[in-house]
């Protein structure tokens, strides 16, 4: 016992786990976030984009501009690039042909005028309106007995080009519509519960981005 | 234990072989007793189960996308669709007029099936003998509906009707399950029928009662 060589205690032992152990530590947020980020794979698919969460909101009377980008289905991308203005919803004077709307109920017509390049894929737009309370009331184009346009966002007469289906191209045959014009006006009736005030506009083509188009008081 | 060494470089090597196996044992038993609390209580089907939500003919549930009421129940031999050619079976087709009313936004309210009063399920798909197709119902506008489910006539006394939004997966949502309150006594009489049993699968004014 004749050693002469002083032991830190009862410090030492305590420095020396977090120093032995330093690359774990820092390797310990490193996990967590990748084990987070693991865990969350499917947040995005399964739940961002099932509803209408990301809005372009636009006030009472201006012109939108709304971009992005919708997936075509063959594992691609195509940009919506498209310019919106609500010019106002009012109580529909003339029903749409065949239109029965049911008891307890009103039709209202929502007009919309849009810009975009002619060159542009727009198919696929849906809408909708809101009332206060948040409820939202969908477009339907084969509902209350009426045919109206299946996409309500573009001219039924010159609905601008189709996205591409893939191989089934080659056998489709040639559009035959006029080109769309580079600002047109369209009008739809949806058909709401009586006693709603509409507030909101809803239009988009992929969840979870839309425009949310604020109704003039 | 006399002659101490500089930390750091041979710490590893210096700690008992006896806490190393009493920390592995330690883990060990924490995965161990982690399965057993995983594995020992039944509760993933609970997790997982719909909210049942039960009701009977004529009494309006409130469900989380919709509020839904039962009309009176009747049944025949024989069914005439609106949508397709006229049906016969040698069971019964029974057939439920259905109210639904969306909340929220609009819903597409697709799923059905039949809890028949013999203990199996009788279910109800598109491209069957039984249907329900009520489309989309937007929020405070009516939609009305008809189920119709082709059964045993045993199975009719005691028959339970649960409707739900997804057809695909009713897990951890609302569920209305809807006694019809059916006897031995209809099952007989509908067995017996031979009548066309007119109906309407989907409409916005309200069906009439047959």
């Amino acid at each position: 016992m004749s050693a002469p060589i002083v032991t830190p205690v009862p410090d030492a032992p305590a420095a020396g786990w977090w120093h032995r152990n330093r690359w774990a530590l820092v390797a310990l947020p490193v996990a967590l976030v990748l084990t987070l980020v693991a865990a969350g794979d499917r947040v995005r698919t399964l739940w961002w984009e099932q509803d209408l969460r990301r809005p372009t909101t636009v006030a009472a009377g201006e012109t939108a501009d709304f971009h992005q980008r919708v997936y075509d289905g063959l594992g691609g991308t195509l940009p919506v690039d498209v310019q919106v203005r609500l010019d106002g919803v009012r109580d529909v004077s003339t029903l749409p042909r065949d239109m029965e709307v049911p008891e307890g109920s009103r039709a209202v017509q929502v007009d919309l005028t849009l810009s975009a390049d002619p060159d542009r894929v727009l198919t696929g737009c849906l809408l909708a309106v809101r009332d206060a309370a948040g409820n939202r009331y969908d477009y339907v184009s084969n509902a209350w007995g009426a045919n109206q346009a299946v996409v309500p966002c573009v001219p039924e007469d010159a609905p601008g080009p189709r996205p591409s289906l893939g191989d089934l191209d080659e056998v489709l045959s040639e559009q035959d519509t006029p080109p769309r014009p580079a600002t047109w006006s369209v009008s739809r009736v949806l058909v709401v519960p009586e006693g709603i005030d509409v507030t909101e506009v809803v239009l988009w083509w992929q969840k979870p981005q839309h425009l949310l188009l604020e109704v003039p008081s | 234990m006399s002659t101490p060494e500089p930390v750091g470089t041979t710490a590893r090597v210096r700690r008992p072989r006896v806490q190393t196996l009493g920390a592995g044992a330690a883990v060990l038993a924490a995965l161990a007793v982690g399965h057993v609390v995983v594995t020992a209580f039944p509760v993933d089907d609970r997790v997982s189960a719909p909210f049942v939500r039960p009701t009977v003919v004529g009494e309006t549930v409130e469900l989380r996308y919709a509020s839904l009421t039962a009309g009176e129940p009747t049944g025949s031999t024989v069914l005439s669709p609106d949508t397709s050619t006229q049906l016969s079976t040698p069971g019964v087709f029974l057939t439920v007029p259905l109210t639904i009313v969306a909340t929220g936004q609009p819903r597409m309210i697709s799923f059905a099936e039949l809890r028949g009063g013999d203990g199996r399920t009788y279910t109800v798909f598109t491209s069957g003998r039984s249907s329900f197709l009520p489309g989309t119902a937007q929020p405070g506008v009516p939609r009305y509906a008809t189920v119709s489910v082709e059964l045993p006539p045993e199975a009719v006394p005691g028959a339970h009707l649960r409707i739900g939004l997804n057809q695909e997966d009713q897990r951890g949502d609302d569920l209305a399950d809807i006694d019809l309150g059916l006897t031995q006594a209809d099952a007989d009489d509908w067995a017996a029928v031979d009548t066309p049993l007119d109906i309407s699968s989907r409409s916005d004014e309200p069906l009439e009662q047959p």
